[in-house]
């Protein structure tokens, strides 16, 4: 299903080629290029790389499910990202029930956090980890502070779509946005004097 | 004319796009003119700068690529896994085979609903049988039951128990193991022992008598016997 990709330039042609039945090579393209984008949403709630891929995967299946309700009133990037939070909140929500049972633990948690797959190469393992820092800073951020600097300074929106997102206000991003950009310097500046 | 100048909120929140160069030219420039106002702002864009600075090398996109290189095969097998046995459902064949096969079914239960069962299951209604005494009763102790209740006018069916299958299931349960230590002997004793104005049905044959009778021996029996005697009913 996913060999076959075509080129499609903007979302409106992606739509329209779900609109008239092409729905393999829609699929191929709606997830290629937003399965970064849903995977870092993810990732930044759940903070573990496993969950994230899984949250990934739920979320495209389900976006491909319901393509056909899909409303154009908003972008298939902030709707993409609104399944991407739900589905990652509603996993907080599951493993908060199971920490809550007793003996329970996970021994591969740890394990699963931490991905160095290639240490031969020590330039490549510290931008590895500079990498994974970096993600580790902004997952540490309150949510507002955390989102809201994603999507401007990784995804580009501009305030007004990050405002319909989240539901705040574009003074009150702003105000979030400086104080994230403020946190992640202070504790990426900490790692690297380290 | 005077220059507009930020204030500290303004100046705070232009700051990160004025880090990143995405301010418009005009509130870039207002910006660098309001910016000799705040010393500490001035030294936060420059650690922040250079912080950042840093992670401009980070390839974030590749990172997340490694990340999800293996999403779109798996978000495809699992779409296949979906598919399949909507497929199953889907195909005209199996249509017309889970059709067919409910209409049979609403055919063979149509058939079944309007013929009348030819030999039903019979229940021996031994209440009935006992009552009119017609035919042969479904227990030879209740055969005997029956004549010993005619010679003593008992009108069996005066008494709400005997139409009570349940007492019957009961009463029968206790004539197996008893066999043949419940002859008629005992029973007509029994029945000498009580007037028969003020002998009850249910008081005279309860299951718990015969239960425990069933266990006495002679001795013990014949103490029973002499015990009555002496009770008043």
């Amino acid at each position: 299903m996913f060999q076959l990709a075509i080129k499609l330039q903007d979302d409106r042609e992606l739509i329209e080629e779900f609109e008239k039945g092409n729905t393999e090579q829609a699929a191929v393209e709606l997830v290629r290029r937003y399965k970064n984008f849903v995977y870092f949403v993810a990732l930044r709630y759940v903070k573990n790389y496993d969950d994230a891929e899984d949250i990934t995967q739920e979320v495209f299946i389900e976006a491909l499910d319901k393509m056909k309700y899909f409303r154009k009133e908003s972008s298939l990037k902030t709707w993409l990202y609104r399944i991407a939070v739900n589905k990652s909140k509603n996993m907080l929500r599951k493993q908060k029930l199971v920490n809550l049972i007793p003996f329970y633990r996970d021994d591969e948690d740890e394990e699963r956090q931490l991905d160095f797959p290639d240490p031969s190469q020590s330039n490549q393992l510290e931008r590895k980890e500079l990498e994974e820092k970096l993600i580790e800073a902004i997952s540490s951020l309150p949510e507002k502070q955390r989102e809201v600097f994603s999507l401007r300074y990784f995804e580009k929106m501009s305030f007004n779509e990050i405002s319909n997102l989240l539901g705040t206000s574009v003074g009150g991003l702003k105000a979030n946005y400086f104080h994230a950009i403020r946190k992640i310097a202070s504790l990426m500046k900490e790692y690297l004097e380290e | 004319m005077e220059q507009k100048i930020y204030n500290r909120k303004e100046m705070e929140e232009r700051m990160p796009d004025f880090i990143f160069g995405r301010l418009n030219p005009e509130e870039k420039e207002t910006f660098e003119r309001s910016l000799s106002n705040y010393p500490d702002l001035q030294r936060e864009v420059q650690e922040v700068r250079e912080v950042f600075h840093k992670l401009d090398d980070l390839d974030l996109d590749a990172f997340l690529d490694r990340k999800t290189r293996n999403i779109p095969v798996r978000v495809s097998a699992r779409l296949q896994q979906k598919k399949t046995p909507l497929n199953i459902f889907a195909r005209p064949g199996f249509v017309t085979i889970v059709a067919g096969i409910g209409v049979l079914l609403i055919a063979i239960s149509l058939y079944f609903s309007k013929v009348p069962n030819k030999e039903p299951i019979v229940q021996p209604d031994v209440a009935k049988e006992v009552v009119e005494n017609k035919g042969e009763p479904v227990f030879p102790q209740l055969k005997e039951i029956d004549a010993l209740a005619e010679k003593e006018n008992i009108d069996f069916s005066a008494l709400p128990e005997v139409n009570n299958l349940s007492f019957f299931g009961n009463y029968e349960r206790s004539f197996e193991p008893a066999g043949n230590i419940l002859d008629e002997l005992i029973q007509t004793q029994l029945l000498e022992l009580i007037p028969s104005n003020s002998r009850s049905f249910q008081n005279i044959f309860d299951n718990r008598i015969f239960d425990n009778l069933s266990q006495l021996d002679e001795n013990d029996f014949q103490e029973l016997i002499k015990e009555l005697n002496n009770v008043e009913i």
